[in-house]
């Protein structure tokens, strides 16, 4: 009877069906090595294409992929911006250099939360101590919201070479480490990104070229404020509250001074927000300051500071940046280091 | 389980070692314990459910055959379709049907009273698809087509095999249970033809389907504040999108059980390259057109021959609503059904002034123009398809016209991206349909260089491919 | 009457209702060798078939045809 499993059952049958076995098992031995060989294939194929990608993608000279590796592996400035795109658009580090005399990097990065910030405040305290965090808050932050996950696929190029933050991109999912055991994976859907960046296209295709970290935005808005007045008690994530307190923590360990704020939008909100709440008590248990600009006259009543109903414009953060500096230096906060 | 999760790939590796170590005859054994975990993994009711159709079915289907009158037969025949489709109706129409009602009562003055009594109903995952299955079996029994299958076992595994269970092809017993009455031996070419299959698969889903969704997405709920060439590029992706994501899909399911020595029917015929919307119905999720083909329009139309064209335009209403109101339980998908039958209708007839035409023109322009005009039918038809309500299908319409601006697309990645894909996926179908083989890649003769196409094809896969969500539209059918 | 004879009647019948005449059939014929074949003549065939002959076919026995000679013995049935 014929039966290509692998299980050998004692065989009355003799030479022929020995001989028979063997055949199959040849051809499932030959089949198994060209799989191997498939295999091996594929492995170079990924070693040597992620290695072409991984260099090219460290050889980016201006662009969101050139400046998260500058917060992640060169910065030392004294001051350090950290946040989403509020954090990214509303903070002019040269503002900070010319008033309080200290070097300003802005870390913060589209659509990322702190999930994204607590990482690269690990990278950069791995390296050195600055002597300021600001984060940026924004309302909801702490909301259970799976794309947060997603979009730490920011972090995947720097996984390999910064321990420190593995636990945080293991985060994304119980496979990402295995998935990363490809070289490519870490690149992927940057490919084409990578590709304009290392050309000459690059500068020119931003905005602007980054004033340390900074991306000022050019628009102007032209209407009112939106009214909220949504109430949802959403379901939170127990992670990010935690990693916010890490945030903290880790600033005083390393006598980093931190600073939670809270920077103008052209909303008015009428409901209190869960997540602000959490912070601030958060933030009262360690004696943070904790500054919340969201209800500011000096913004919600001028169209002109904003480039949309989120953001605001060069302009705008200008304004914010000196508003900041004087809040922080009247609450007689010693800001020349602890 | 998404056939695109790793979870999924644990689960079939697994099951394919386990598959080929055990003595042959145990092997379908195995799947139906393998495809009842994989149904029970997506919710662990469902198991119930399927259990009790798979059980009535199967009795009936004996009854049928063994009644002697044709009476008695057909007693038992209504039987099971009044078990299959009130389960199919009340899962997925009870909502739909009664609001409806109500709104129709509303018109007579007949208010309710109270509040309507809406279930909160969850669609089981693949209902539509196995009901579907299970009433060609009775009536195909019925018709003396097929013998009833006497083995439970078999019967459990021709309608829970898994590959199939979710998202189709929705088989024949005339097809399907004579492989289960074939003892399946290791055969390496259903490995790499399989492991093929569910490559192409992959990359259609993830490379294709998934990256396309993100964009579309994004511009269909922002609307107003689109132009007119962004909604319409949009909207002409979304084609290419739905064929990605559940041909893709398709794939993945052939090739899964072809690994495990089965043969699928197809579902998908090049259907972007149909000539005619008649030959986009014979391209496009066959498995339910020809389903709705024998089982709902050859019946009618030849019950109703004596009405000549008219029975057979009534015929094709009939057809066409069921297949739009199969996907769904709303007015959107009855729409789109219409427009398929009216499509129909026009075709044929005009059939006789199509021909004088295409005598006239240049062979090549007739069957050009042909595929451009079918797929920007098709392509109209879908913005119906995917609009929840009529006026979101309005929206879409009214904004291609009348919004002004320029192309947004995101970013040139985003751009590329989404046009290399559809232009692969595009490029390998013109190969398959016009049977080109000079500069063939993934069908090329040597194998070398097909193992080499493959390899580059899963790098590409890990270069381009959306892995974070991206969930399969015709889930939820 | 005689196979072959309902053969050629029916061959006479396609060429007309298909409006086209390069259309042979025999015993193995099915709708999918017929290029000018759709769902509207096939029902104009059958109404054709039926009027030439005199009969009238039961639809289950209409659903049961797979190709031509299948066709030509139920003819042949009903002309008994």
């Amino acid at each position: 009877m014929e039966d290509s499993s692998f299980i050998l059952h004692s065989n009355k049958q003799g030479y022929k069906m020995t001989w028979i076995g063997t055949i199959k098992n040849k051809k499932i031995l030959t089949f198994l090595l060209k799989t191997l060989s498939f295999l091996a294939i594929l492995f170079l194929l990924d070693f040597s294409i992620g290695s072409i990608l991984k260099y090219f993608y460290k050889k980016q000279k201006s662009g969101v992929l050139y400046r998260a590796t500058y917060s992640i592996d060169s910065t030392k400035a004294d001051i350090l911006i950290f946040g989403a795109s509020r954090a990214n658009h509303h903070y002019v580090p040269g503002i900070f250099e010319n008033r309080i005399h200290m070097s300003c990097y802005n870390t913060g990065r589209d659509g990322e939360t702190i999930l994204y910030n607590y990482a690269i405040l690990k990278c950069a305290l791995k390296r050195y101590s600055p002597k300021i965090a600001i984060l940026d808050f924004s309302r909801e932050e702490f909301v259970k919201t799976p794309d947060n996950y997603d979009r730490l696929s920011a972090l995947l190029p720097y996984y390999k070479d910064h321990p420190e933050i593995r636990s945080i991109v293991q985060l994304r999912s119980p496979y990402e480490k295995y998935k990363l055991l490809s070289k490519i994976y870490p690149y992927n859907s940057l490919i084409f990104s990578i590709a304009i960046g290392a050309t000459k296209l690059n500068t020119s295709r931003e905005y602007i070229k980054d004033e340390n970290g900074y991306v000022p935005l050019p628009e102007i808005w032209d209407k009112q404020p939106d009214i909220d007045t949504v109430f949802i008690k959403n379901e939170l994530d127990s992670n990010t509250i935690k990693l916010f307190e890490s945030f903290i923590k880790d600033c005083i360990k390393s006598r980093v001074k931190p600073y939670i704020i809270l920077s103008p939008v052209f909303i008015k909100y009428i409901y209190k927000d869960q997540s602000v709440n959490i912070a601030l008590s958060i933030a009262k248990k360690y004696h943070i300051p904790m500054y919340n600009f969201l209800n500011d006259s000096t913004f919600l009543n001028h169209d002109s500071l904003f480039a949309d109903a989120g953001h605001l414009n060069n302009d705008g953060a200008k304004v914010f940046t000196n508003k900041l500096i004087d809040t922080i230096l009247q609450k007689g906060q010693n800001i020349a280091g602890n | 389980m998404l056939f695109t999760s790793i979870i999924y790939f644990l689960f079939l590796g697994s099951s394919l070692i386990v598959y080929y170590l055990i003595p042959v005859k145990y092997r379908n054994y195995f799947l139906i314990a393998a495809s009842a975990f994989f149904y029970m993994y997506v919710k662990i009711d469902y198991i119930f459910l399927i259990i009790f159709i798979i059980l009535a079915n199967y009795w009936v289907g004996i009854q049928i055959e063994k009644s002697k009158t044709r009476n008695n037969k057909l007693i038992y025949l209504n039987l099971s379709l009044l078990i299959n489709l009130g389960i199919l109706i009340f899962f997925k129409y009870w909502n739909f049907l009664i609001e409806n009602i109500f709104e129709i009562l509303g018109w007579f003055h007949f208010d309710s009273q109270g509040p309507l009594p809406i279930l909160n109903i969850v669609l089981p995952l693949g209902l539509s698809f196995y009901i579907f299955q299970t009433i060609g079996y009775t009536i195909d029994i019925y018709r003396g087509s097929i013998k009833a299958e006497k083995n439970i076992f078999r019967f459990s595994l021709f309608t829970l095999f898994f590959p199939k269970l979710l998202v189709g092809p929705i088989e024949r017993a005339n097809r399907f249970l004579p492989q289960l009455q074939k003892k399946i031996y290791f055969e390496k070419e259903n490995i790499i033809e399989g492991g093929k299959r569910i490559a192409r698969g992959l990359f259609k889903k993830l490379v294709v389907a998934d990256r396309i969704s993100i964009y579309h997405t994004a511009v269909i709920t922002s609307l107003s504040d689109q132009s007119g060439s962004t909604i319409l590029f949009a909207t002409i992706l979304y084609t290419f999108q739905i064929y990605a994501d559940f041909s893709g899909y398709t794939d993945i399911a052939l090739g899964t059980a072809r690994l495990f020595g089965f043969d699928l029917m197809e579902n998908f015929k090049q259907p972007l390259l149909a000539k005619n919307v008649s030959d986009f119905w014979r391209r496009w999720h066959i498995s339910l057109s020809s389903w709705v083909n024998d089982y709902i329009f050859n019946p009618i139309a030849l019950k109703r021959r004596n009405w000549s064209n008219w029975g057979v335009f009534y015929a094709l209403l009939i057809s066409f609503v069921v297949i739009g109101i199969w996907h769904g339980a709303s007015w959107n998908y009855v729409l789109f059904g219409i427009l398929q039958a009216l499509a129909l209708m026009y075709e044929t007839l005009t059939k006789k002034a199509r021909k004088k035409i295409s005598k006239r023109i240049h062979p090549s322009i007739y069957k050009y123009s042909s595929i451009f005009l079918t797929f920007l039918f098709v392509t109209f038809s879908l913005i119906i398809f995917q609009s929840a309500t009529l006026s979101d299908a309005w929206s879409i319409i009214n904004g291609i016209f009348s919004n002004h601006g320029e192309l947004y697309y995101n970013s040139p990645s985003t751009l590329i991206f989404m046009l290399a894909g559809c232009g692969m996926m595009l490029l390998y179908d013109i190969q398959v349909e016009f049977k080109i083989s000079q500069f063939s890649f993934l069908a090329n003769k040597n194998w070398g260089t097909q193992q080499a196409c493959y390899a580059l094809l899963l790098i590409y896969i890990l270069i381009a491919g959306v892995f974070d969500g991206g969930q399969f539209i015709y889930f939820a059918f | 009457m005689e196979q072959n004879e309902v053969l050629k009647k029916l061959n006479k019948i396609f060429i007309e209702v298909f409006e086209d005449e390069s259309i042979l059939l025999n015993e193995n014929t099915t709708t999918s060798d017929i290029d000018s074949w759709d769902s509207l003549n096939h029902i104009q065939m059958i109404t054709a078939v039926e009027k030439h002959f005199k009969i009238r076919f039961e639809l289950n026995e209409l659903l049961n045809f797979k190709n031509v000679g299948d066709l030509c013995r139920g003819i042949e049935e009903k002309k008994k």
